[in-house]
């Protein structure tokens, strides 16, 4: 069996081990390592990150919020295949193919990349049997341009919430939220919801308002904490908040004006949360209920609140493979769309140091500016065929 | 050394192709599940057998919290003297490397402040699987495992102990020599480990395909229609084949798993015999789970057609009710290892 490899100058140890460098999660901070590279086992792929991206759960595992113990964190970007151990199928199986892995698997839990699997903030990531045999590495037909790749993931997901929250035919959404997965929202509605529909973004801080003011989309209205009166057409409202801000955003929602009401509960929820005004109703549940593109159609609940509106509710974890097709193919599309969500572009050894600073601080800011989104690039190395005895 | 104070331990369970990694909790959960590659001679093939070793006792190492009195516990895939911590050989992580290897010795050397507990993985599954409630009042338990290797191992729940002999070991099954037929004729295949007729030759993961082969080679029109030949010939995956044909009635496949399975009721037939007081023979491993009910009801089978002299015929139950086969997760080597070092291992 052939098994695809680099014959590149891969930094090796003095004993000829080849190595890579990683971020590694340790005590005080994030350090820049030289690990070993592994050869896939049979099922296995071994990918060469181009470009990753930071989000606001890997933020929040930095910060000791989080129990996930894989060192290396990271579950956004491209990557292109370096090597495939024997069973691998064929169309994974060319060096150089760029792919995106979904971080996500529905039903194997031992499978959540970047979180109990390491990531893809490493310069090699082997990619587990579990995700390669179930479909989970997405090779890409077009490549966006380089650093968008860190937004194929996010992207996805918020396809995701607009493709559930379209099936009620809104024509007002209201995003509360004003980190990446807000500014992602507001920026794909009109592609997803149709042109005429109306788009309110939340703002939680005066300097998320500035920000957005400085880069307005347009058609976009943005607000900070209300919403002013809305019509009588279906509204929908995503919730693209921490895990903490969640209840008060979804608190906020439920006190919308307009028409018939659909609410994503994308931003997840802290253990135990709950409504006054929807007694009785899993939170967590009602998210737990859509996985990773699973079931269609989609899941929803529908609840009466206790001043008597009824509102349909929903949410999901992960994204499905078409998601992150998609995601790449849009982002191939209307580049400029979306450039200006990637704040800050680095290497490695800078990316080190942002992460450790983020570790400490609850601030946002980096270098002197607000961070959307960190992509952090890794220096290409095109692999080469090299058959193994 | 027991760790009676400890509410956490950190457990490994160390494979020739995965490192699993977990918190284990005193009211036995399993938290923050992690897993990397196994620092194997086939994922680095460039690496000497010391490094490879050394690359293991490091990531064991840097992956043990720095907290007061931290306590792991490590189940590994290989010979091994738990009393000690030597490890005899393993072929997945080393090769043909057969040195004696003083895993805990390397391990204390790099993190002195850590209690190492170490037990081989099968007596880890043991230990959890043990652990279970209904298993309280057993007098023994017997645990096998039938997945790429073939081991098994008994408990005395009594005195909770697993005896060995002088060198440490004890249920290495899957090296006996066993007499296996195909198709009607006897038939003689060659072990991992090089030798000739041994049980994991034809009921091991590997031997089972190898089994397959040889069915192939000896009934061919058969094969060709089978719902397993026309699968694999499309270039289905054995095992995923040997499943779905199963699930099928497939009568090929029937034949093929009676066959594999009739040394294994050969061998756990004789322990009983020997052994009266083993209550419960517990069935586990990535073969079983993959075949599930289909694998009890072939071994059930042998066990029903030529059971315990007497004892089957005066009590037809006996067998019956002495044979368990678990699910995914129902023995655990990660949460056997967590058992292991929150009593201070096995006696």
């Amino acid at each position: 069996m052939s098994t695809a490899r680099t014959s590149t100058a891969d930094p090796t140890t003095a004993a000829g081990i080849p190595t890579h460098r990683a971020l590694v999660r340790e005590p005080g901070g994030v350090r820049l390592r030289l690990r070993p590279t592994p050869q896939p086992a049979p099922g296995e792929l071994l990918v060469a990150t181009q470009v990753a991206g930071l989000c606001g759960t890997d933020i929040q595992m930095l910060r000791g919020l989080r129990d996930d113990p894989a060192p290396v964190i990271g579950h956004e970007g491209i990557a292109r295949v370096v090597a495939a151990g024997p069973g691998v199928p064929d169309a994974l199986r060319r060096p150089g193919t760029p792919v995106v892995v979904n971080p996500t698997h529905a039903s194997d839990p031992s499978f959540l990349l970047g979180h109990n699997v390491d990531g893809l903030l490493q310069e090699r990531t082997l990619v587990p049997a579990t995700a390669v045999r179930d479909g989970l590495v997405v090779p890409l037909e077009r490549e966006p341009d380089a650093v968008l790749g860190a937004l194929i993931e996010p992207l996805a997901a918020v396809r995701y919430a607009l493709a559930l929250l379209a099936t009620s035919r809104p024509r007002t959404l209201v995003v509360y939220g004003e980190g990446t997965i807000g500014q992602l929202a507001v920026r794909a509605a009109r592609h997803r919801l149709g042109d005429g529909v109306r788009v309110l973004l939340v703002h939680h801080t005066p300097a998320g308002l500035a920000w957005s003011a400085r880069r307005a989309v347009s058609g976009v209205e943005s607000t900070l904490g209300s919403v002013p009166p809305l019509g009588p057409e279906p509204v929908a409202a995503l919730l693209a908040t921490p895990r903490d801000g969640t209840p008060d955003a979804l608190a906020a929602a439920l006190r919308l004006g307009g028409g018939e009401l659909t609410v994503d509960l994308f931003g997840g929820l802290p253990p135990g949360a709950a409504d006054p005004l929807l007694p009785g109703v899993d939170l967590s549940a009602v998210r737990a209920a859509n996985c990773a593109g699973q079931p269609v159609p989609y899941a929803f609940t529908t609840a009466d609140t206790t001043d008597g509106r009824r509102v349909r509710l929903t949410g999901h974890r992960g994204v499905g493979n078409h998601h992150l097709a998609e995601a790449a193919a849009e982002l191939c599309r209307y580049p400029d769309t979306y450039r200006d969500l990637v704040t800050h572009v680095v290497g490695p050894s800078e990316a080190a140091r942002i992460m450790t600073d983020l570790s400490t601080g609850p601030g946002r800011t980096v270098a002197g500016s607000r961070l959307v989104k960190l992509a952090v690039r890794f220096a290409p190395a095109p692999p080469e065929p090299l058959e193994s005895p | 050394m027991s760790g009676g104070s400890v509410t956490a331990i950190t457990v490994f369970d160390v494979g020739g192709t995965h490192v699993r990694r977990a918190t284990w909790l005193r009211q036995g959960q399993l938290r923050d599940r992690s897993s990397r590659p196994s620092p194997s001679f086939k994922r680095f093939p460039a690496a000497t057998v010391a490094e490879l070793q050394d690359m293991m006792v490091r990531e064991l190492c840097e992956a043990v919290p720095r907290t007061p009195e931290p306590v792991v516990g490590i189940s590994f895939g290989a010979a091994l003297d738990h009393r000690t911590g030597l490890v005899y050989a393993s072929a997945p992580l080393w090769g043909e490397h057969s040195e004696p290897y003083d895993l805990r010795a390397a391990l204390t050397a790099r993190r002195g402040d850590v209690r190492w507990h170490i037990v081989n993985d099968v007596t880890a599954a043991l230990l959890h699987a043990a652990a279970a409630t209904d298993r309280s009042r057993h007098r023994k338990v017997l645990l096998a495992t039938i997945s790429s290797g073939i081991a098994c191992r008994v408990i005395d729940q009594r005195q909770r102990r697993i005896p060995v002999d002088g060198c440490g070991l004890q249920g290495e099954i899957g090296h006996l020599p066993v007499h296996a037929e195909l198709a009607g004729r006897p038939i003689e295949l060659d072990c991992d480990c090089g030798k000739p007729g041994h049980l994991a030759a034809y009921a091991s993961g590997p031997g089972i395909a190898r089994m397959a082969d040889a069915l192939a080679g000896r009934e061919p029109a058969r094969w060709a229609v089978s719902g397993l030949g026309r699968p694999t010939a499309d270039g289905t995956g054995f095992e995923s084949a040997l499943r779905r044909a199963l699930d099928a009635s497939d009568d090929l496949a029937g034949e093929l798993l009676d066959a594999v399975t009739a040394p294994v009721a050969a061998v756990l037939r004789t322990a009983l015999c020997l052994d009266p007081e083993l209550d419960e023979v517990v069935l586990t491993g990535g073969v079983v789970h993959g075949l599930g009910h289909h694998y009890r009801r072939a071994l059930m089978g042998h066990l029903t057609r030529q059971g315990l002299y007497l004892t089957s015929e005066r009590s037809p139950d006996w067998l019956e009710q002495r044979i368990t086969v678990t699910g995914p997760g129902e023995a655990d080597s990660l949460a056997g290892a967590g058992i292991a070092a929150s009593a201070g291992g096995p006696a």
